[in-house]
């Protein structure tokens, strides 16, 4: 037991600074630590998703929107790994979210360290239709029930299947242990700029954070209302379970996951409703005024 | 089957199906109902619970298109939506103004509240309904080509901004009006984000006051310059469904002309064409209802007359509205 209080002590500062297994769109080393942006409107045929961070024992799994898992090969290419899967045109059964799960699993001192990177890839085309609307279950992501720890954010889109995070907007996170709610959880949420607020899970393995705006261009010329701002959740737990990993014994498993996403800035923030109402008001009232002064004009007395 | 078809009162039945259409339009969606992506009326994108997409959404979206890359994908995807488009026109013509338009049932629904307060409609002369004509065919051009000037540079200018997609959907009605109906204020919003967005949500909403106004004076004010309608005139030669007009039976009485919610003058004085399926023309049907010719007007669908114009249907029509 003082070995694993020792080795924890020691690696704990490490662990926590030590760039966690997440998914990207761009390679390793191609610059940007942000979670890539990926169009909610366009489809493609195929997706591909990089492997950053430590990754060994590497495995992967697709939980497509129909709900049926798809075991994924990770690719090597130039020292780094990625998974891929096809998103066939017009392919109706993966129109809706598909849920990607890359996993690390190896034994670091005393522990087991279980990483996932997820990614939630919104598969929709506009032209496709919007046939949701009536099956709100088919928006909620899924638990998949992975061999480790998941997180599953709700409302990250809308009814229409578009991205539809603003800053401002409260995530609700669930985190969950081979499927079930897991209390106790650390869980930290990280924008592009560097903000970053911790929160710890309740029982119902829920937490609650206010995203902030962190898109402030200086100029009002320069603000762009779809900028994408980064945002990668990530989420920290340790289980006191002994074991072995390939012949390795361990004392504790260390779960880590991390999910990215993207937002933009809130639209109360340049949309005016008020003044809007009395634009549209001015215009009723103009036209108003004008048709009866027309017709006044125009009376036979 | 025939006597039915000649004596039914066209409008009660029409009014009905506008209700079914703004229904489905609005909240269709909600109930599982989805039709296509394509269609030739207001689905308004802006609504959540449509079930369906306005065609010429549709358009200024996928006209976002270089044009190397016509031959592509993208310009397969244009290609789909015309297709989609010219398969429910084709199939029930400009009746979809007439019978399925939200926007035109909202209008008609503001022009019966002007008819129970007893204020009198205005109507256009024949000049100033051909001016007004031309405008819904700018509207069309250049909710066309303001699209394709966002993806392709023009020499000495470079690309429009982005911030100008959609350009026609900013300023149509339905865009800031239909969404009300299900309880979404958030299109009465003034954009300020970006001069563009300023420009085009202020000319929306500024639109929407005087279309108020305007489909409160004149019947289907706005169809008068609907891009949607200039769209349809381009393919109407190809619809199955046609307003036929027997010169020869006309005794240009007017009856059709003051029904006509449009005012389109022709309906009584042309008498040398047969097809009066005209640019402003809805197909609602209600010039044939309040003919009393024989066979002077009627629908027909791919030749075959569906309604027509009868001396006994026009005396049972107006018996009851005397009743």
């Amino acid at each position: 037991m003082l070995r694993l209080i020792l080795w924890s002590l020691l690696l704990t500062p490490w662990a926590l600074q030590a760039e966690p297994l997440r998914l990207s769109l761009d390679p390793p080393g191609a610059g940007s630590q942000k979670a890539s942006y990926e169009s909610s409107h366009a489809p493609k045929m195929m997706r591909k998703y990089w492997v950053h961070g430590q990754a060994e024992n590497l495995s992967a799994q697709l939980l497509t929107a129909d709900g049926v898992q798809h075991p994924l090969v990770p690719v090597q290419e130039s020292g780094a790994s990625y998974l891929s899967f096809k998103t066939g045109f017009m392919d109706g059964p993966l129109h809706g979210v598909n849920q990607l799960y890359a996993q690390s699993r190896r034994v670091e001192g005393p522990d087991l360290r279980v990483e996932t990177a997820q990614w939630y890839n919104v598969n929709h085309s506009c032209g496709w239709g919007h046939p949701f609307r009536a099956e709100p279950e088919g928006l909620a992501p899924k638990a998949s029930g992975i061999d480790g720890l998941e997180l599953l954010v709700e409302h990250l889109w809308d009814g229409n299947l578009h991205k539809s995070t603003e800053a401002g907007d409260q995530l609700q996170i669930t985190a969950l242990l081979k499927g079930k709610p897991v209390a106790g959880v650390e869980l930290a949420v990280t924008t592009g700029s560097g903000w970053s607020k911790g929160l710890v899970s309740d029982e119902q393995g829920r937490a609650q954070v206010q995203l902030i705006g962190d898109y402030f261009p200086g100029d009002w010329s320069r603000f762009k209302a779809r900028h994408q701002s980064s945002l990668l959740i990530t989420a920290r737990y340790q289980s006191l379970q002994a074991g072995t990993f390939e012949n390795q014994p361990y004392q504790s498993i260390n779960y880590q996951t991390s999910l990215p996403w993207n937002f933009t800035p809130e639209r109360s923030g340049y949309q005016k409703y008020e003044t809007g109402a009395l634009l549209g008001f001015g215009g009723f009232l103009a036209s108003g005024l004008g048709v009866f002064f027309w017709r006044f004009k125009r009376r036979r007395w | 089957m025939r006597r039915f078809l000649d004596l039914m009162d066209i409008r009660k039945f029409r009014w009905w199906v506008q209700l079914f259409g703004f229904v489905l339009f609005v909240y269709g969606a909600n109930f599982g109902l989805v039709l296509d992506q394509d269609l030739p009326t207001f689905a308004c994108p802006y609504v959540d619970g449509r079930s369906g997409n306005c065609i010429l959404f549709v358009l200024q979206h996928r006209l976002t298109i270089p044009l190397d890359q016509v031959v592509t994908m993208r310009g397969l995807g244009l290609l789909m939506a015309l297709v989609g488009f010219f398969i429910w026109f084709v199939a029930l013509s400009k009746s979809w103004c007439g019978f399925m338009c939200p926007m035109g049932t909202l209008q008609d629904a503001i022009a019966a509240l002007r008819e129970k307060m007893g204020i009198p409609y205005s109507t256009y002369a024949k000049p100033t309904m051909a001016k007004l004509g031309k405008i819904k065919w700018v509207l069309l051009s250049l909710l066309l080509l303001i699209p394709l000037a966002m993806a392709n540079a023009l020499p000495g200018v470079g690309k429009l901004s982005h911030e100008w997609a959609t350009p026609f959907c900013m300023i149509c009605p339905s865009r800031t009006l239909l969404p009300l109906f299900s309880g979404d204020f958030s299109q009465l919003g003034l954009d300020l984000s970006s001069i563009p967005k300023l420009v085009l949500t202020g000319l929306g909403l500024l639109v929407t006051g005087a279309v108020l106004v305007g489909a409160f004076v004149k019947k289907r004010f706005f169809c008068l310059f609907c891009p949607m309608s200039a769209l349809h005139y381009v393919f109407s030669k190809l619809a199955f469904l046609k307003l036929i007009k027997e010169p020869d039976k006309c005794t240009r009485c007017g009856n059709c002309y003051r029904a006509c919610d449009v005012g389109i003058h022709e309906i009584a004085e042309d008498l040398e064409h047969r097809n009066l399926t005209t640019q402003n023309c809805l197909l609602c049907l209600d010039c044939i209802s309040a003919c009393p010719e024989e066979d002077c007007l009627k629908l027909t669908f791919m030749g075959k007359p569906l309604y027509r114009s009868t001396e006994l249907g026009f005396f049972k029509r107006h018996s009851n509205e005397s009743k």
